[in-house]
């Protein structure tokens, strides 16, 4: 059984809390803010391991904190999985023990069996099943963070940061894990973290922190388009970020072809996932050009028309320009940042017809991702 | 050779450590997690006997524990029987010596346990009963190992307070390190010598027991 975590924190300090939000079963929620914005709190108020001064939390039915009634469950009266920054495994205990040891709800019988089953699940098999936390790399200590979360069959999936610890490799390596994963547990699954090309690739729903409180929260593809939330989003390149559906693969020349929700079609390197497949990808808008007519002999693939919505001018040489996809601007929202004076020079001002290009390698690997 | 000294020892040595493990424990996760005023008190308090002289302490425990005080009339008139010059009231004064030896190691060895760890015994839905079986207790086995060798050892060595509270009744409260002084005051110096050899070669094969156990472990 499960249902809705719906989270409401508030205090005046020593660390500030103000915010409201709620997850639905099945959705993926990141926390983005900057390190010291209060997300590890969230988290940890959510988990019971920390009471701040006034909140409600409750999950399905269930009530964990409300300060108005005094009610305040301990950790192990909540069902919550927490998957911690640095994993806090039980380093005298075995891959398996691990596991094991949050199954308490269960008959010593099964837990063996079950804690196996999980464990197999996450890639972790039996020769590694056996061995102690320190024994394991990094990647294997995560599965098993997982496995333990998981294995008390929780109601709420937390996740503290959980690629800091990974190098690039392995964090490439475990992210789509994490990413099919959290959308088969069917569980609401909050996500902390202050890396966005995690987050693009695995929440649904962003919430964006800045100092205890919620500075913007929405669909990720909204949030992530709103360039005025580019201070806080913006430690990477600011961008649009779309759905798009797989409308096939051209193996000759290692392309993909996609297909935007207004039916623009778009034009990629080669993307390991198959026709039909959702994807979300991300264009930055430093990548997309802006031309006043069709450019037909030039090498770039992806010639969208668009409709200019909106220009912010900056104080330095550039300027941002919002567009949305479409004859009449009735797609997508699409940033592209070009020099001020080139926007004097097109005459740009809003609804202006302009074709945006974009180049098909400027959509890199990490840009893209799969959705189930 | 004084073989009742030995086993009075011995017996007390255990006694001792059987009543500190549980004391041991409680107070240790209690000094090491709590937070409380008079905290730094309490941690004074129980270091007192590092620094006190024995026989200053076992003066003070000697009136406190004697026929006049209120203490040793409830202990009497419960038990019959008085606490000072007798074996249960070397058994009191050597827990009370022995609190910090017992006490410290343990409360370091809690306070090493990673908070991240427990929180996450919290969050697997462990009881406090489960989390101190299976994980505490097993993270802060070497502590709490070292802790019972100290006051073990310790307590074989003790001399002062054991004079002062429990004089020297063979059998009672004779322990070997009274006797070795016992044998040396006449001028018996083979059986002290025997008995001295004896009680460095118990201390120095408990140490080193301790130490192989905590270093295996920890090379794993």
């Amino acid at each position: 059984m499960s249902g809705e975590l719906k989270v409401s924190l508030h205090q005046t300090g020593p660390i500030p809390l103000k915010l409201d939000f709620a997850c639905q079963p099945g959705e993926v929620l990141a926390l983005f803010g900057p390190s010291g914005s209060g997300k590890s709190t969230v988290l940890r108020a959510i988990a019971g391991l920390y009471q701040p001064e006034e909140g409600r939390v409750s999950c399905a039915e269930a009530c964990w904190q409300d300060s108005a009634r005094s009610i305040f469950l301990k950790p192990q009266q909540r069902q919550v999985g927490l998957v911690f920054q640095n994993y806090a495994l039980f380093p005298h205990m075995t891959a398996l023990g691990n596991v094991m040891a949050a199954m308490g709800h269960l008959p010593q019988s099964e837990r063996g069996k079950r804690a196996a089953n999980l464990l197999s699940r996450m890639g972790l098999m039996n020769e590694a099943q056996d061995r102690r936390p320190s024994a394991l790399s990094g990647g294997q200590q995560q599965r098993v963070a997982v496995a333990r979360a998981l294995a008390r069959d929780p109601q709420v999936l937390l996740l503290d940061e959980p690629f800091s610890a990974l190098d690039a490799l392995r964090k490439n390596e475990l992210l789509p894990f994490i990413a099919k994963l959290a959308r088969e547990v069917k569980i609401p699954v909050i996500y902390v973290s202050h890396a966005m090309d995690e987050v693009l690739r695995l929440a649904d729903t962003l919430v964006l922190l800045e100092q205890g409180r919620v500075a913007a929260s929405g669909p990720l593809e909204e949030v992530l388009s709103d360039i005025r939330l580019k201070p806080l989003t913006g430690r990477y390149d600011a961008g649009s970020v779309m759905h798009a559906v797989i409308e096939g693969h051209d193996e000759a020349y290692q392309l993909t072809h996609l297909n935007l929700k207004d039916g623009t079609r778009l034009k990629v390197g080669r993307v390991d996932a198959p026709k039909g497949s959702q994807v979300r990808l991300r264009i930055h808008a430093r990548d997309v050009g802006l031309a006043l007519t069709p450019p037909w002999d030039i090498s770039i693939q992806n010639i969208l028309p668009c409709m200019v919505a909106e220009i912010s001018q900056s104080e330095s040489h550039l300027a941002d320009v919002l567009l949305k996809t479409g004859e009449n601007g009735e797609g997508s929202p699409l940033w592209s940042q070009v020099t001020r004076f080139s926007v004097a020079q097109l005459g740009l001002r809003p609804s202006s017809r302009v074709y945006a290009m974009i180049k098909a390698m400027s959509i890199a690997r990490s840009d893209l991702a799969e959705l189930s | 050779m004084d073989w009742t000294a030995l086993r009075l020892s011995l017996t007390l040595g255990l006694w001792t450590i059987a009543i500190l493990l549980p004391i041991g424990i409680v107070v240790g996760q209690w000094l090491a997690w709590g937070r409380f005023r008079g905290k730094a008190l309490a941690e004074a308090m129980l270091a007192l006997p590092l620094v006190l002289p024995p026989t200053v302490l076992g003066y003070y425990l000697l009136v406190s524990l004697g026929a006049h005080s209120p203490l040793g009339q409830a202990f009497e008139s419960l038990f019959g029987q008085g606490l000072v010059f007798s074996f249960s009231g070397l058994v009191v004064a050597s827990v009370l010596v022995n609190l910090p030896f017992a006490i410290q190691p343990m409360q370091r060895a809690f306070e090493a346990i990673p908070s991240e760890v427990r929180e996450a015994a919290a969050c697997c839905g462990m009881s406090r009963w489960r989390m101190l079986i299976h994980i505490d207790l097993p993270l802060a086995w070497p502590g709490i190992l070292t802790a019972m060798v100290l006051s073990f050892t310790h307590t074989l060595g003790e001399f002062g307070v054991v004079l002062m509270v429990g004089g020297s009744i063979p059998g009672e409260t004779k322990t070997i390190a009274v006797a070795i002084y016992d044998r040396v005051q006449a001028f018996d110096d083979g059986a002290a010598g025997t008995m001295a050899a004896l009680l460095l070669a118990l201390s120095f094969a408990t140490i080193g027991v301790s130490y192989a156990l905590t270093n295996r472990r920890q090379g794993r």
